[in-house]
C-alpha cells in the first residue's frame, strides 16, 4: 500500500544551519495495518505524515502509493489523489465554523464530484455514532463530537488510507478513548490507519509503533496488545 | 466540482459571513444605485428640456436674438436687417419679429399685469400658434398698427371671468384695444414664461405706439426644410454682420440659435449627469472594488486553515481559486442587482416628484451591472491567487 525508500526532507532557515526534518526514511504499510507513529516534538512524525499524505512532497526518496510512483505527480493529481485515497484527520478538527456536521462531512464529495453527497455524508456520520447531530454547527458539538464529524468527514470517500496527525490530543481522556475505539473499529472492518501519538498508552493499541527520532523512523518490537492500558 | 455547487457553497458563505457581506456589498449597492438614478435622471430631465423646446422650437427654426451688451439690452436688430435675410435666403419660408414689454392691462374694474408681445401676421405660421376663438393677427392689423390684441386663455379668465372677451375693449396704458382672438395653450416655455399669460399685439403697434422705440428683441424664422437650416444660419450670420457693418474679428451683436446649437447646450448643461456624475459613481465602484479587495484578503487570511483542509480533501489550486472569485464575484452580482434595485427605486421616487417621466436608462442597467461584476472579479482576482497558492501545510498548522 505504501513504500517509501529513502524519504528525505529538510528545510532552510535563514541564519540557520539547515534543518533535516527526515533523513532517508524507509516504510512499507500493508494494507489494513493499524500503525502508531511516536516520537519528540520536533522528530518529523507531522512532516511524514504530510508527505505520506501528498500535502507535502520530499526532497528525495521514492513514494509508491498503492504501486504507483507519487513523488512527481502534477498538483492537480495529487489533489485528486489526497481526495480518493486518503482521509486525514487533524489534531484541531478543522472544521468549517458555522458549517453544519453534514455539510463538513460532504466536503470532499463535493470535490469528488459525485452524486448523492448529502446521503453518503449522513451514511459517513451514522457510521461514527452522530446520526443526531447532522444539522449542528460545530459550536454546538463537544469536542470529541467535532472529532468525530472529521473522522466521518475522512471516511466519506471511503479511502484506503486514514492518517491522522495526533487525532486524541484535543481531547479529554474520555474523548480521546472513544476516538481511539472508533479508530480500532474502521481497523477491524478492513481499513488502513496511521496515526501519531503522544500517549504510549494509546500507541500501545496499534498493532504497529514506529518510533520517530530526530528525523529516523525506527520500529518498535511489537508489544502484547493491551499490556499498558 | 461542478460550478453550481462552487456558486450555491459561494451563497452559502455570504450567507454565513452577513456582516462581511454586507460591509463588502454597501459599495456595490450604492455605487450601482447612483449609477442607475444620475444616468436615467439626466436622460429624463433631457428629453424633457428637449421636448418643452420643441414646442417652441423645432428642426426647421432659427432664432435671431440680440442679447444683452455691457450697457443693457441691445437696440441693434432692426426690422430691415430681417427683410434683408429673407432676400437673401430664398429658404427661409416666413419669419416673426417680436419685441416684448411688461404692461398692466385693464377691463373694466379688473387691473392684471401682463407680459405684451408684438408679433407680425407670421406669427401663427411661424411659431405653429392659431386662436381658438376669433381670428389671428393679419397683414392689414399690421400695416396699419391696429389697436387689436389676442388674449392668452389665462389672461382672458382673469380680466373676463365669465365674459366673452371677443369684440370686448381692453386697455393698455389707457389705450383702448379691441380683443379679437384667444390664443391656443402653449404651457410654460423654456424660459418659465407662462405663455397662456400674455398678451399679442401687432410688431408694428408694439414699436409705434406702446414702445416706441426702432429695434426688436427676437425674430423667429422658419425655414421650408430642415436640412437647410444650419445652411441658411451661416448666411444669416453673414447677411447680418454686413447689415451691422461689424468688421472682421469683431464680435457678433446677436446670437443665433439653430436646432443643433440648442441641443448642444442642453446636452452640456446636462453633462453633469451624463458624465460627472456617471464618472463619481464609477470612483465609488473602484473605491468599493478596494474595499471588497481587502474584505476578501482579510478573509483568505482568516479562513487559511478552511484554505488548507479543502485542499486536504481534495480541491485543487483551480478550484481553491474558483471559490474564492465566484464568492467576490457573487457578492458584487447581487449587490449590483440590489443596486439596480435601489436606483429604480429612488428613480421612480423623484420622476413622482418632479412629475417628469424617467424611463429607465438601459445603458445604466446594463453599464452598473457590468461595473458590478468588473468590480467582483477584479477585486476577487488577488485574493483567490493568494488563496490558491497556499501551501496546504503551512495552512493547516
Amino acid at each position: 500500500m505504501i513504500e517509501c525508500r529513502g524519504i528525505c526532507k529538510s528545510y532552510e532557515r535563514p541564519g540557520e544551519p539547515r534543518l533535516d526534518v527526515l533523513k532517508s526514511v524507509d516504510l512499507n504499510i500493508e494494507p489494513g495495518e493499524f500503525t502508531a507513529v511516536v516520537g519528540p516534538s520536533g522528530s518529523g512524525k507531522s512532516t511524514l505524515m504530510n508527505i505520506l499524505g501528498l500535502l507535502d512532497r520530499p526532497d528525495s526518496g521514492n513514494y509508491l502509493l498503492g504501486g504507483e510512483p507519487v513523488s512527481n505527480l502534477p498538483h492537480a493529481r495529487l489533489a485528486s489523489l489526497r481526495n480518493k485515497k486518503i482521509g486525514f484527520v487533524f489534531q484541531q478538527f478543522h472544521l468549517l465554523p458555522r458549517t453544519t456536521a453534514l455539510e463538513n462531512v460532504e466536503l470532499p464529495l463535493v470535490y469528488a464530484d459525485t452524486d448523492n453527497i448529502s446521503d453518503r455524508a449522513a451514511q459517513a456520520l451514522c457510521r461514527v455514532g452522530l446520526q443526531d447531530r447532522m444539522t449542528h454547527t460545530p459550536a454546538e458539538l463537544s469536542g470529541g463530537q467535532q472529532q468525530r464529524v472529521a473522522i466521518a468527514r475522512a471516511l466519506v470517500n471511503d479511502p484506503e488510507i486514514i492518517l491522522a496527525d495526533e487525532p486524541t490530543g484535543n481531547l479529554d481522556r474520555e474523548s480521546g478513548a472513544g476516538i481511539m475505539a472508533l479508530f480500532q473499529e474502521l481497523n477491524e472492518s478492513g481499513r488502513t490507519i496511521i496515526f501519531i501519538t503522544h500517549d504510549a498508552a494509546l500507541a500501545a493499541r496499534a498493532g504497529r509503533v514506529l518510533t520517530m527520532n530526530e528525523g529516523i523512523l525506527a520500529e518498535e518490537p511489537a508489544q502484547p496488545v493491551g499490556g499498558v492500558a | 466540482m461542478k460550478n453550481g455547487k462552487v456558486m450555491a457553497g459561494s451563497i452559502r458563505m455570504m450567507w454565513r459571513y452577513k456582516l462581511r457581506t454586507f460591509l463588502m456589498s454597501i459599495g456595490v449597492v450604492v455605487g450601482v444605485a447612483v449609477l442607475v438614478v444620475i444616468r436615467s435622471y439626466g436622460a429624463g430631465m433631457e428629453a424633457n428640456i428637449m421636448n418643452k423646446m420643441k414646442q417652441f422650437f423645432d428642426a426647421t427654426n432659427i432664432m435671431v436674438t440680440t442679447g444683452f451688451s455691457a450697457d443693457g439690452p441691445r437696440t441693434t436688430l432692426k426690422l430691415e436687417d430681417l427683410e434683408a435675410v429673407q432676400a437673401a435666403c430664398p429658404e427661409i419660408e416666413a419669419w416673426d419679429p417680436s419685441l416684448m414689454r411688461r404692461k398692466t392691462a385693464q377691463y373694466r374694474s379688473e387691473y392684471h399685469p401682463v407680459l405684451v408681445r408684438g408679433h407680425s401676421e407670421h406669427a401663427e405660421l411661424v411659431w405653429e400658434r392659431g386662436v381658438t376663438g376669433g381670428r389671428s393677427l393679419d397683414a392689414s392689423d399690421v400695416k396699419a398698427s391696429a389697436r387689436v390684441a389676442l388674449l392668452g386663455y389665462k389672461t382672458a379668465d382673469i380680466l373676463f371671468g365669465d365674459d366673452d372677451p371677443l369684440d370686448q375693449s381692453i386697455q393698455l396704458d389707457g389705450v383702448p384695444y379691441r380683443v379679437i382672438g384667444i390664443l391656443e395653450p402653449k404651457g410654460s416655455d423654456p424660459h418659465g414664461e407662462d405663455r397662456d399669460d400674455e398678451i399679442h399685439v401687432p410688431i408694428s403697434t408694439m414699436m409705434r405706439r406702446i414702445a416706441n422705440v426702432d429695434y426688436i428683441n427676437f425674430a423667429k424664422l422658419r425655414v421650408t426644410e430642415a436640412k437647410y437650416v444650419e445652411d441658411v444660419a451661416e448666411r444669416v450670420e453673414a447677411v447680418l454682420r454686413q447689415q451691422h457693418a461689424l468688421a472682421d474679428g469683431e464680435d457678433n451683436d446677436f446670437s443665433l440659435f439653430t436646432p443643433m446649437l440648442i441641443k448642444k447646450m442642453v446636452a452640456r448643461a446636462n453633462k453633469v449627469f451624463s458624465l460627472y456624475l456617471p464618472l463619481v459613481a464609477a470612483i465609488a465602484l473602484l473605491v468599493a472594488a478596494i474595499v471588497i479587495a481587502n474584505i476578501m484578503l482579510m478573509a483568505v487570511k482568516e479562513r487559511i486553515p478552511e484554505i488548507g483542509l479543502r485542499k486536504a480533501v481534495g480541491a485543487t489550486d483551480g478550484q481553491v481559486s474558483r471559490q474564492f472569485l465566484m464568492e467576490a464575484f457573487m457578492v458584487t452580482l447581487v449587490s449590483g442587482l440590489a443596486g439596480i434595485v435601489l436606483g429604480l427605486g429612488v428613480l421612480a421616487v423623484i420622476s413622482a416628484r418632479v412629475d417628469v417621466p424617467m424611463p429607465v436608462s438601459a445603458t445604466a442597467v446594463g453599464l452598473g451591472l457590468a461595473a458590478a461584476v468588473v468590480v467582483g472579479i477584479l477585486a476577487g482576482i488577488w485574493p483567490s491567487r493568494h488563496a490558491a497558492r497556499m501551501d496546504p501545510v503551512a495552512a493547516l498548522r
